[in-house]
């Protein structure tokens, strides 16, 4: 089972609560994909805030809530979205996003790795949004982070593991566990990620977007299991020669 | 006195309460975190906490996000 700072999550499928059309659907998609952590973000309040729902329907979900900090530029807005959630949520789980640029929504490593640092030193659960950067990961991880989240392709892409051989790398590396975020848009992608040993992936955009949320949720769910089987079952290495499967016999050339 | 309210400029009476300024956002109880020039003020102080000119208040609540 996955274990994340000590506790245990029967899903190893993270899901994210924006771009669904309703709450109802939002709802469905969540029990379809069976997710037992899901994240949402800090917004600050105006005039015209229409009611959101989403933390009255997650509150009826047995899920862990992970606040994010999405839309912090620098590590100390970050620190304050963390810790205006803990206020709001009575939890020390935070998502750790530093994204300034605004067109490729790209982690900040600097910035991450210095409000990793302090938020860890502060009792958080820090789980950072990071570059597939074996050597930022394993700092992450060095200042107390309790999990590190490479991407596989920019936020809402749906390019999927594009820095394959880069996660690779940081999965074989890793004492914390390796929760695949952002890019993933299809379940065989997501699949592949747990074959390849990742610990969970995230996944947002493609439910939310698909032209059927439940399903593609379910879809998702099946493909993090499947993956993680295959994972657990060693799935034999590319070979670059063929290899028989049947007995060579060589009946054929005794008849001519 | 004038105070910022997330990034709007409040007109308000003097040793106005933050709770009283929190209030002009119908939103549910327990779906709000609320800090005073960055320092996080909790719920058991909004009552008390008066505001003074030039105070900078934040209202932030959780909404759908990845």
């Amino acid at each position: 089972m996955l274990s994340i700072a000590e506790q245990s999550f029967s899903s190893r499928l993270l899901t994210g609560t924006g771009k669904f059309g309703h709450p109802d659907i939002l709802k469905a998609a969540l029990v379809a994909s069976r997710t037992s952590m899901v994240t949402l973000a800090l917004k600050r309040l105006n005039r015209q805030h229409q009611q959101d729902s989403t933390l009255q329907v997650l509150r009826t979900l047995p899920v862990t809530l992970l606040p994010n900090t999405s839309g912090a530029a620098t590590a100390n807005e970050a620190v304050y979205a963390a810790k205006l959630a803990r206020e709001l949520l009575g939890t020390p789980w935070v998502k750790l996003e530093i994204h300034p640029d605004q067109r490729f929504l790209l982690p900040d490593p600097v910035e991450t790795l210095r409000a990793a640092e302090q938020l860890c030193e502060a009792g958080f659960h820090v789980l950072p949004y990071c570059h597939a950067d074996p050597v930022l990961c394993k700092r992450l991880e060095e200042v107390g982070c309790a999990a590190v989240m490479p991407l596989g392709a920019p936020i809402g892409t749906n390019q999927g593991l594009q820095t394959r051989d880069f996660l690779q790398i940081i999965i074989e590396q890793s004492n914390v566990p390796v929760i695949v975020d952002a890019g993933i848009g299809r379940p065989s992608q997501a699949c592949e990620a747990m074959e390849m040993g990742a610990d969970a992936v995230l996944v947002n955009t493609a439910i939310a977007t698909s032209s059927d949320p439940v399903a593609t949720a379910s879809a998702f769910a099946k493909a993090v299991e499947a993956g993680r089987e295959s994972f657990l079952a060693g799935a034999p290495l590319a070979q670059r020669n063929a290899s028989a499967t049947s007995p060579f016999t060589q009946f054929l050339e005794t008849l001519s | 006195m004038r105070i910022h309210c997330n990034d709007e400029q409040l007109e308000v009476p003097e040793d106005c309460s933050l709770v009283s300024i929190i209030q002009r956002f119908n939103e549910q109880e327990g779906a709000l975190a609320v800090a005073v020039n960055l320092t996080i003020i909790p719920t058991s102080r909004w009552q008390l906490q008066t505001l003074e000119e030039g105070d900078v208040v934040d209202i932030f609540t959780l909404v759908a996000g990845g």
